[in-house]
């Protein structure tokens, strides 16, 4: 199963705004929303994998960092982005990391949170 | 970020399509119609778009998805209504933008939508829609053509409630299918509508080659009941349109006569249009589209409070059937609480469907919240608790529920337990829980030793909660310029001292308020 971590992103928060609206007018069922949700779980790890070649460097200063079951949560602070074209700096970006290595353990596997479809 | 926004919108646009390809069979096993598809993609692309995350999503999917449909205006179109028809305003959500025909008696005055407007999309009456492969449709009323979730391949699902002539559309260039909901204003629902029955898809598509790359508009009579017959005229529901429906339906016939897949298809002679009743404001050239509510809501509102009122009744009736199992029948009946909460767990997600169907609105998500709530926290909490900090003292926690407390009692005793078992206080625990008396004792002394234990907790706690507890979700809702996230995997990260390195990939980024990828992150930081 692919990690649920980038459903906390523009693409996916605005996914689950959408999929709740949706269940609010009883247009699907919640169990049809989490399915929805698992595969774009997946496109966007494929995505992410396949179809992105940049490359990105960042610098700052590292105000806190957390290991918690494999995931890595950093708060950096003056962070400056860079790419090859330009540069951009921010007061503070929050870090979180799943391991790359490993795509055995999802990121929310130990939250049980979200509701499992039984199949 | 040149090379980076360039990419950003492709990608989401392609994740997008991959993760609503990949969901129409699902949907369809579901019995779910086409539209709920479509109405999801419209709703995720338009938050998207709403955020500003993404640069250019709106082109990009405009480029995309670039639609054209060609406005025919009748021969006496300058007879009929008061307005010159020079030039038709067609205002598009915020933007308005006037389009200028050709209005030379019977010649065909064809412009196409800009890529870049935006529904809705109002169309004043008298107006014929001419699709790219020539099929032309009048419009009788002022219509507003909205990209609304409601559009379907099949019109009859699409009926709205308030007796909207739908327009369906779609795009001659993409797969995807968009559609519009052509509403009428409410000004004109007294004016005939039901002239565009015989314009439903059903027959439209026989004489298309390909409905999916030819642009298809037709316009469905207002509150239609799906599976009529399309070609036959179907009474209007809504009620100020009766008679003029009546007065209508001699047309049809006509009408339907003269659709018969070939390509001039107008059934309304506008001579018919004076008819009604000039004091209607349509007249004035004033298309007010007030008040058109599409999906409305309402009925379902209604029923809100009453259907949050069941629900909380419901958890306080799970709650005080658990607490009475397991404070006053001992063992057997704590297993029965348990099986009790394991069945609301099995069943929660077939009862939180059949749930949702009674229910509607807003109810649904708060008794998701709730049954998530009921499932994780209260259920743990009204299950007897052998492990975790109780465990040490486990027997006696099993001899107290034998006795005839009450759960709060229990739970109070808990906690001294809990207490004591971090204490590892050994032989005093069993002294102080067999009585009720030496309990509160206990309590006590648990209490005053409780104090110098945590106060040395604290001190170094005082930083990351706080800093953690920016809640950082929440702040980039409403603030994005300031607010950054960074969701990526990890295949190193090194540490020297105070210097970090991070070895990232495949990472999302949000800062700046733009959003933002990219395969691999190195970065470095001092502590």
């Amino acid at each position: 199963m692919a990690y649920q971590l980038y459903r906390n992103t523009t693409l996916g928060n605005s996914l689950q705004e959408s999929l709740d609206e949706l269940i609010q007018t009883q247009q699907i069922t919640p169990q049809l929303a989490l399915q929805v949700l698992l595969q774009f779980d997946k496109a966007i790890n494929t995505a992410l994998a396949n179809r992105v070649r940049n490359r990105v460097n960042f610098k700052g200063s590292l105000n806190t960092y957390r290991f918690c079951d494999n995931v890595w949560t950093f708060v950096l602070n003056d962070v400056e982005f860079r790419e090859v074209t330009d540069l951009v700096k921010v007061d503070k970006v929050k870090i979180v990391a799943c391991d790359g290595k490993n795509q055995v353990n999802d990121y929310f596997s130990h939250s049980s949170l979200i509701i499992r479809p039984s199949q | 970020m040149l090379s980076n926004s360039s990419h950003v919108p492709k990608l989401y646009l392609s994740i997008i399509d991959d993760v609503i390809e990949s969901m129409r069979e699902v949907f369809l096993d579901e019995g779910l119609e086409d539209r709920v598809l479509d109405d999801l993609r419209q709703l995720w692309e338009s938050k998207i778009m709403q955020s500003k995350a993404v640069d250019g999503l709106a082109l990009m999917k405009n480029t995309i998805n670039s639609s054209n449909f060609v406005l025919q205006l009748p021969p006496n179109y300058g007879q009929t209504f008061s307005k010159p028809a020079a030039s038709m305003v067609i205002p598009a959500g915020q933007h308005v933008q006037s389009f200028t025909a050709k209005n030379n008696g019977g010649t065909l005055a064809t412009f196409s939508l800009p890529p870049g407007m935006t529904y809705p999309v109002q169309i004043p009456a008298g107006v014929t829609l001419q699709t790219a492969s020539g099929q032309l449709y009048k419009v009788n009323v002022p219509v507003m053509v909205t990209q609304t979730p409601a559009g379907h391949r099949h019109l009859s699902q699409v009926q709205p409630r308030q007796g909207v002539p739908v327009v369906e559309w779609r795009d001659p260039s993409s797969a995807s299918q968009q559609s519009a909901t052509v509403v009428p204003s409410t000004v004109l629902k007294t004016m005939a509508l039901p002239k565009t029955e015989p314009f439903s898809p059903q027959p439209v598509a026989p004489p298309r080659a390909d409905p999916q790359t030819t642009e298809q508009k037709s316009l469905i009579p207002p509150v239609q009941p799906p599976n009529e017959k399309p070609l036959l005229p179907q009474p209007v529901v809504q009620p100020p349109v009766q008679e003029n429906n009546f007065v209508q339906q001699p047309q049809v016939p006509s009408a339907q006569a003269t659709f018969s897949g070939q390509t001039p298809v107008s059934f309304q002679p506008p001579a018919q249009l004076p008819s009604h009743p000039p004091e209607s404001p349509f007249d004035s050239g004033d298309f007010n589209l007030d008040g058109i509510d599409f999906d409305s809501p309402q009925p379902l509102d209604m029923s809100l409070s009453s259907s949050s009122a069941h629900m909380p009744s419901l958890q306080v009736k799970m709650e005080t059937t658990l607490s009475e199992g397991s404070g006053f029948m001992g063992q057997g009946s704590e297993f029965e609480a348990r099986e009790m909460v394991k069945q609301e767990d099995h069943g929660a997600v077939a009862d939180m469907t059949t749930h949702l169907e009674g229910l509607p609105v807003d109810s649904t998500k708060l008794e998701m919240a709730l049954l998530k709530d009921y499932n994780y926290n209260d259920a743990l909490a009204d299950i007897i608790q052998l492990d975790g900090p109780a465990d040490s003292s486990s027997e006696e926690v099993e001899e107290l529920e034998g006795g005839a407390m009450g759960e709060n009692e229990f739970l109070g005793m808990m906690t001294v337990e809990a207490l004591q078992a971090l204490q590892e206080v050994d032989g005093s625990s069993d002294d102080g829980i067999s009585s009720s008396s030496g309990d509160s004792v206990g309590m006590d002394e648990i209490t005053v030793e409780e104090d110098p234990l945590n106060s040395g907790d604290d001190v170094s706690e005082q930083d990351i909660p706080d800093l953690f507890d920016t809640d950082n979700v929440i702040v980039c809702q409403y603030d994005k310029v300031c607010f950054s996230f960074l969701v990526c995997q990890y295949d190193k990260i090194h540490r020297s001292k105070n210097r970090w390195k991070f070895y990232l990939k495949d990472g999302v980024m949000c800062y700046g308020g733009k959003d933002y990828v990219f395969s691999k992150a190195v970065g470095e930081a001092e502590w």
